[in-house]
């Protein structure tokens, strides 16, 4: 009780406290609301972890995975770290996206702990930077079971880094979990796998899993924790054609095989692409040439802003010629190895017209991460340097990002919280499904029918997610023009792109109600229109 | 003590004199040694000390020189680079979903308003408009 009282009372743990709740109270804000609407993917996961809470395991494909929207086969890592919060708060997009950004905040615990373990300094300031980084904080915000495989990896990580000699379970566990996190989300199939492999090539040349009489014992219990792992997998690829549909399905625009020559020679060539520093620190995603997906990134930004990418820089090099880093070499074939990797999840699918894929390539922010933390250290001790003129360039410096980062961090997240015009749109974060099923539910007793225009990417995965309870007695369902019947008192959600149509087949539709995007108001607003 | 015991003991003592003068010898060179290992590694301690703060340095003004490099390229002599472009981001849907469509998921065979997906087509709602040429609202959109 007395240690308790006196952690307190310590300033450390206020700072800490303060922080956290900063980092948490950020990444919570308007959770449900910026990005703007809800996807079809994010209400698949959490309508798994609701059917799963009330005991219907019928989705479950195989050991390992679930029929993800009826169509795809999806990793039951997502879902089962869903089933707590949506345990906790309901079925609601707030419920589902607070578990994606607790296991976020969980990472970057993981990570502090990497530092302190490390003896490197300014953890508050590398841990801001790492969580502010786009790519880190947008994908954190959205569910698409992407922060509970970089957790999973990170744990691994953690296991390797901590561990002053590693036991036979120790090297099991970094085998397994680096692999399991392939079940959060489907790219880390590829990416955690090529992670761990990256991981134990940095052991082979240090410390860890040489090939020697005495290491050979750890070798087997880390590869048998990567077979364990992968047997699943193995066992769905196996089993069930379709595993790979959506790879073939985002491969087939390339016009090639996704098992040929051909396919591996046009990768190759796609690869220079993923280092493109204009992509990477000013356009991202939305902004580039080619993209017509206005979800994963925010307009204006890049992956990464000129301060994290100057500071990955200087870290990777501080790692490889700084000399109190040398016990770190396998930190730093890890990083290496993990930078030049990390396309190849996405690479599979390139049509050699989009540009990379953020959520495909959300590994990146691992290696990423590593390297802030070692430039901050170097920062640091370059701050107390005993040349006076030194010292104070150094300390102006930071001073200086401080400020940088603040501003941009600032910047981004103001515009992250604006809706803008397209992000409510098919391609963006299709806006409209809570509000339009909240009126259908509440008016469903006027009608026989009520129809929402199938203007939504997997657009049938809305009604069950927002009606949970069936309150709407499969009286709502999605249906245009076609389910149009005299003898039934009809209820049809249009949106504004396709009124007209409407109003030129059937003139005697009568508006009831509107629904305005404020962001989107040409495009993406509805009108619930019923026959006179 | 008898003096016979006392005279019998006597090379015993003179041996554990020569010993304890041999450790104390020992101790110094130890003793030395240490010193010298502990002056030699504070050396290379302070070495590593410049080194690593020589480089470091060397490294943050490299890493922000290429940093402001490539901003200022970006800005004044390559606006290419960082100029943000947003080709699609004025396209009208859904009459842009046939190119968007070709471009990201491929040719499918859609599913129809009110079909249950994974009946034998996929979800992309507004592929099927181009696909589909069974109703008549869908070919107006299509022909758009």
């Amino acid at each position: 009780m007395n240690s308790f009282s006196s952690r307190f009372r310590k300033k450390s743990t206020w700072i800490a406290i303060l922080f956290w709740g900063f980092l948490l109270s950020v990444s919570m804000y308007r959770l449900a609301e910026a990005p703007i609407g809800f996807f079809a993917d994010e209400a698949g996961i959490g309508l798994a972890a609701w059917d799963f809470l009330h005991g219907d395991w019928s989705l479950i494909y195989s050991f390992g995975f679930y029929r993800h929207l009826n169509e795809y086969y999806l990793g039951l890592l997502g879902p089962l770290s869903t089933m707590p919060f949506v345990f906790l708060f309901g079925l609601t997009d707030w419920a589902v996206r607070a578990a994606s950004v607790t296991y976020g905040l969980i990472t970057l615990f993981i990570w502090s702990k990497i530092m302190d373990k490390m003896g490197l300094r300014g953890k508050y300031g590398a841990l801001f930077l790492i969580w502010s980084i786009p790519l880190f904080f947008h994908p954190m915000r959205t569910q698409f079971g992407l922060t509970v495989s970089l957790m999973y990896l990170s744990f691994a990580l953690w296991i390797l880094i901590c561990s002053n000699k590693l036991s036979r379970v120790g090297a099991f566990g970094v085998g397994f979990l680096g692999v399991a996190s392939g079940y959060g989300n489907n790219g880390f199939i590829v990416s955690g796998t090529v992670c761990v492999a990256c991981m134990a090539l940095g052991g082979y040349f240090t410390r860890f899993f040489q090939f020697k009489r005495q290491m050979i014992v750890l070798v087997c219990y880390f590869l048998i924790g990567c077979m364990f792992a992968l047997f699943p997998f193995a066992l769905a690829l196996g089993r069930e054609p379709l595993f790979l549909k959506r790879i073939i399905e985002k491969n087939a625009s390339s016009g090639q095989a996704l098992f040929s020559k051909e396919k591996i020679l046009f990768d190759v060539g796609q690869y220079p692409r993923y280092f493109d520093l204009g992509y990477l620190l000013n356009r991202g995603e939305v902004d580039s040439q080619g993209s017509g997906n206005f979800r994963h990134t925010i307009s204006g930004f890049g992956q990464f802003s000129y301060l994290q990418g100057g500071v990955i820089a200087f870290g990777l090099g501080c790692l490889a010629f700084v000399r109190r880093y040398r016990r770190f070499r396998y930190v730093l074939v890890a990083t290496v190895a993990l930078f030049l990797t990390y396309p190849l999840a996405d690479i599979i699918s390139q049509n050699g017209i989009r540009p990379p894929y953020t959520y495909s390539i959300y590994i990146l922010v691992l290696p990423s991460a590593l390297c802030i933390m070692y430039g901050v250290d170097a920062l640091v001790y370059l701050a107390e340097s005993k040349e006076k003129i030194k010292k104070y360039i150094i300390r102006l410096l930071i001073g200086a990002g401080l400020v940088y980062g603040l501003v941009y961090f600032g910047s981004y997240f103001h515009t992250y919280l604006t809706p803008t015009v397209n992000t409510a749109g098919f391609y963006g974060w299709q806006w409209g499904p809570r509000e339009i099923v909240l009126y259908l539910t509440e008016h469903e007793n006027e009608y026989d029918e009520l129809y929402i225009q199938g203007v939504f990417n997997a657009g049938t995965v809305f009604i069950p997610f927002y009606d949970p309870h069936n309150i709407c007695k499969d009286k709502c369902k999605l249906g245009g023009f076609e389910m149009y019947n005299t003898n039934k008192k009809q209820l049809f959600v249009l949106q504004s792109s396709s009124l007209k149509e409407y109003m030129a087949a059937i003139p005697w539709l009568r508006e009831v109600n509107r629904l305005l995007n404020p962001a989107d108001k040409e495009k993406t607003s509805y009108y619930f229109m019923t026959p006179r | 003590m008898p003096v016979a015991r006392v005279i019998k003991k006597e090379p015993n003592k003179r041996r554990v004199v020569a010993k304890r003068s041999e450790l104390e010898k020992l101790e110094v060179d130890i003793v030395k040694k240490a010193e010298e290992q502990v002056f030699e590694m504070k050396k290379e301690i302070k070495n590593d000390v410049k080194h690593d703060e020589k480089v470091s340095f060397i490294l943050l003004i490299v890493s922000c020189v290429g940093m402001g490099i490539f901003v200022l390229s970006g800005l004044f002599m390559n606006p290419d680079q960082t100029k943000i472009t947003k080709p699609l981001l004025n396209v009208s849907w859904p009459g842009s979903a046939k190119k968007a469509c070709s471009i990201n998921d491929g040719n499918y065979t859609a599913c129809v308003d009110g079909q249950k997906q994974g009946s034998g087509c996929v979800w992309y709602a507004n592929c099927n408009k181009c696909v589909n040429q069974d109703l008549p609202d869908i070919t107006s959109v299509c022909n758009k």
